[in-house]
């Protein structure tokens, strides 16, 4: 029996201001479960389609709408800006969240994303008087700042995904976490700040900074 | 086909198990003509093609890579919680179900295992050392345990042929307690690392900060690729670059034409001939079909892993058997013995100009140095520990979990090569004690209706005393090197988490004291040999697969030459 190798895309980027969160790898692997190609090959998406078919409780909850995704973008936006290299929104990092928010996220935790999403425009409509979306960079990073003072967190902070796992992280860090998670792992991230090297074949033990101030990442 | 394996086929050995030891096992009886049947209870998986998510890049991995926690707590429970990065959505196919596979803990213990063709030799860490002298001799010395029917020099011949096949990279050292083997060119060090060398060699003479000695090819080797520098070798490896059943011993044997796989097929027990005591055959169950098979055999190899094992011996039971085979002074299933340890890391200054690139496949080891030859004055434990650690920068998980910032600085300054951090964790030798046991629960039924296994270990004062002297010994080590804030973690505190199961059916010279005898012949039963973990006496302080490995080849020497002989 070949087992074939399954490939997962994130998905790209959306036109602007549109939200649709579709999910073509799920559609993927359904198809390839289906033609028997998967006998014990689980992977991620496979995971949930499969629990789904076994009757487990999948989550079926709606996809974050237009507004939602408009808030989410333009505050990724602030969190990882375009420099040199692209910000989070070229990278696909609100699609990303979008995903994880209507797949991966238990209900808890979706819900207290959507309020804090809804909890950021409330705050820049207060402060200037525009929704998130509408607000300049340095507007949204001053209520971010603002979020972030009054979001004290108290657990301990050991590793990226401990810290996304921990129920106790409030909004602000929550969502930080998860633009810093997508966009080191997208492949603009991966391959413009990071340098994804599949098969570095080297290992140079000693190098000077000055020629690779870089981190290679699988 | 599967009814004419059963009736029509005959074979020369089985071997049950297809991981580490049970490829090797293939691989040597095959190559010395007999004809082989593998029984794996695991799925089958073909090398190169069965690794789904070897080239997976980091922007296809299923939610960023974050745990599927729903699947998980239903399937993995056990599984998912083994140490960073050996179970992870690239390769938890190769993993045991946990739901479908329970087992009883009368106390806490983490049972780590795969379900597939190639067992745990395609997630292993690959750190391959000799044991030394003392290691063998350790339990005569102290009294702890019995005494090793064989020593060193029994083993030396038979380390070398497993490393000249399978390929170990690592640097000779000259030291008497810590043999040095056949090797491929050691790894490089980086700079902090070659810094943490000079500077706790220089304040320690008896200590020796060494590559990690790892079955991962630096260079081209008996037809398989060398090293690529990825360092995710436990999704799978197609260029054959690090040892595993699917890239090496299998492809050995199989090129022998005497080579038949069955995959799914679960071992329940093995029969013995009430008169002539000898083991006859294999009962199994079809991991599909739920189908129960004979399968017979002149000589029987257990590879099944530790518990695996025993827990093939213990379901094993008849008139002649009544306790499982090779029970028949409650030996078997106790004197279990793992590692246990502590780690410490600290930040070290002074390096920001240097960095390195590619990722390097293994880390550095510090010998065994406490107790070595004699007890030291101011030990308070009996045996010692190794170190293995390394020192590298922190990568962007790290850098990004130490803030709760954002912006275009927390952006430019988690991409930068991170701090340097240089770690040691103990390895620390569990002494070998009758209590620490597995046995069957007959009232608990596991998977296809055979008794769960039933863990009863725990570690004690001597451990406890030892992992606080390997604690303190790694602070001052680390400080010696410029460490500022070293901080001391406990890892390998329950028992099962270090993967290193050993003992439960001992070898031994005293069938009374043992399961095994020096050459892993079980004691009364001639043509059935055991020749993984459960087989070790004691401990040791370094990983202990490479010796498994060299105890299954120099057993196979054996076993063939007395079925030449005719005397099994
Ligand atoms: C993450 C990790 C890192 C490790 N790192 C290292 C390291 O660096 N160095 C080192 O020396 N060791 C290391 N180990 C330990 C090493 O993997 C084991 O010691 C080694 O694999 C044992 O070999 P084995 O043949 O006994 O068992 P395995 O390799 O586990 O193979 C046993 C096989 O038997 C099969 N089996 C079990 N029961 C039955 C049955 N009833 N019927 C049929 N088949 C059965 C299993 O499915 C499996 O395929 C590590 C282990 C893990 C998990
Ligand atoms: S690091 Fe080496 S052995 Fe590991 S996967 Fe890469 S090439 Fe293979």
């Amino acid at each position: 029996m070949t087992i074939s190798k399954v490939q997962f895309r994130r998905q790209r980027p959306a036109a602007a201001g549109e939200g649709r969160v579709d999910n073509p790898s799920r559609r993927d692997v359904l198809a390839a479960l289906l033609a028997g190609a998967l006998a014990t090959a689980w992977t991620g998406s496979a995971a949930g389609a499969a629990l789904k078919a076994a009757g487990a409780a999948a989550p079926a909850r709606s996809a974050l709408n237009a507004g939602e995704m408009a808030v989410l973008g333009a505050a990724a936006q602030v969190i990882i800006p375009t420099t040199d290299t692209p910000g989070a929104r070229e990278a696909g990092v609100p699609q990303f969240i979008g995903a994880l928010y209507a797949g991966w996220m238990t209900d808890a935790e979706a819900a207290a994303f959507r309020g804090g999403l809804a909890g950021l425009d409330d705050s820049a409509r207060q402060r200037w008087q525009r929704g998130f979306a509408d607000c300049t960079p340095e507007q949204g990073a001053e209520l971010l700042q603002a979020l972030r003072a009054a979001s004290p967190y108290g657990g301990r902070t050991f590793s990226l995904a401990d810290r996304i796992l921990d129920p106790k992280a409030p909004f602000y860090l929550r969502l930080r976490d998860l633009v810093v998670l997508g966009y080191f792992t997208s492949e603009t991230g991966s391959n413009r700040e990071l340098r994804y090297m599949p098969v570095p074949g080297k290992f140079e033990a000693n190098v000077d900074i000055k020629t690779w101030p870089y981190q290679v990442v699988i | 086909m599967k009814k004419d394996m059963s009736k029509g086929a005959q074979f020369d050995a089985i071997v049950i198990g297809s991981g580490i030891t049970g490829g090797w096992a293939a691989k040597e009886l095959t190559e010395k003509g007999l004809k082989v049947l593998v029984l794996e209870r695991g799925a089958k998986v073909e090398h190169q093609t069965g690794y789904i998510h070897e080239f997976t890049p980091p922007w296809q991995a299923p939610n960023g890579g974050l745990p599927e926690r729903e699947l998980f707590a239903r399937d993995y429970e056990i599984q998912s919680k083994i140490e960073r990065g050996a179970f992870s959505w690239a390769n938890r196919h190769y993993w045991i179900n946990d739901r479908e596979n329970p087992y009883e803990q009368v106390k806490p213990f983490r049972w780590h295992r795969t379900n597939v063709l190639g067992g745990r030799s395609l997630t292993w860490g690959r750190q391959s050392y000799r044991w030394g002298n003392d290691d063998f001799l350790a339990n005569a010395r102290d009294g702890h345990g019995n005494d090793w029917p064989i020593r060193y020099a029994d083993l030396a011949p038979w380390y070398s042929h497993v490393e000249k096949f399978i390929g170990v990279s690592g640097q000779p050292e000259g030291l008497e307690h810590f043999p040095d083997g056949e090797y491929l060119p050691p790894m490089e060090m980086t700079a902090l690392e070659r810094a943490l060398k000079e500077r706790i060699e220089a304040k320690w003479r008896d200590r020796r900060v060494t590559i990690g000695r790892v079955a991962n090819l630096t260079v081209e080797h008996n037809g398989r690729g060398a090293c690529q520098n990825r360092n995710i070798c436990n999704r799978g490896c197609s260029f054959g670059a690090y040892f595993s059943s699917l890239s090496s011993t299998l492809p050995a044997a199989q090129k022998t034409g005497r080579l038949t796989i069955r995959t799914d097929s679960v071992v329940e027990s093995i029969e013995v001939d009430p008169k002539t005591k000898r083991a006859t055959g294999v009962r199994v169950i079809d991991a599909k079909s739920g189908q129960r098979l004979t399968f017979k055999a002149r000589v029987i190899f257990l590879c099944a892993s530790t518990y695996g094992t025993l827990q093939v011996l213990l379901q094993s039971r008849s008139a002649t058997h009544p306790n499982g085979i090779g029970n028949h002074s409650d030996k078997l299933g106790r004197y279990l013995v793992d590692h246990h340890g502590v780690a410490a890391f600290g930040e070290i200054k002074g390096f920001e100009d240097r960095n390195y690139k590619g990722r390097r496949a293994t880390g550095i080891l510090i010998p065994r140095f406490r107790n070595v030859g004699r007890q030291d004055e101011d030990a308070d434990f009996t045996r010692g520990y190794g170190f293995q650690g390394g020192a590298m920068r922190d990568d962007w998980t790290n850098t990004a979990a130490l803030t709760d910032d954002f912006g275009a600085g927390m952006k430019h300054n988690i991409a930068r090569p991170g701090k340097w951090v240089a770690f040691l964790g103990a390895f620390g030798e569990q002494l070998p004690q009758a209590h620490n046991r597995v046995t069957l629960n007959d009232r608990k039924p596991g998977n296809h209706g055979l008794p769960q296994l039933s863990f009863d270990v725990a570690y004690g004062e001597n451990e406890r005393k030892m992992a606080v002297d390997a604690g303190r010994q790694a602070e001052q080590m680390l400080k010696a090197a410029g460490a500022e804030r070293v901080q001391l973690i406990p890892v390998r505190t329950m028992p099962g988490v270090s993967i290193h199961e050993m003992g439960g059916a001992r070898m031994g010279h005293d069938p009374a004291e043992s399961v095994l005898n020096a050459h892993n012949q079980v004691h009364g039963v001639d043509n059935l040999f055991v020749t993984d973990g459960a087989a070790m006496a004691s401990a040791g302080t370094v990983n202990p697969s490479l010796t498994y490995m060299a105890l299954t080849v120099r057993a196979v020497d054996y076993a063939v030459a007395q079925i030449k002989a005719g005397r099994i």
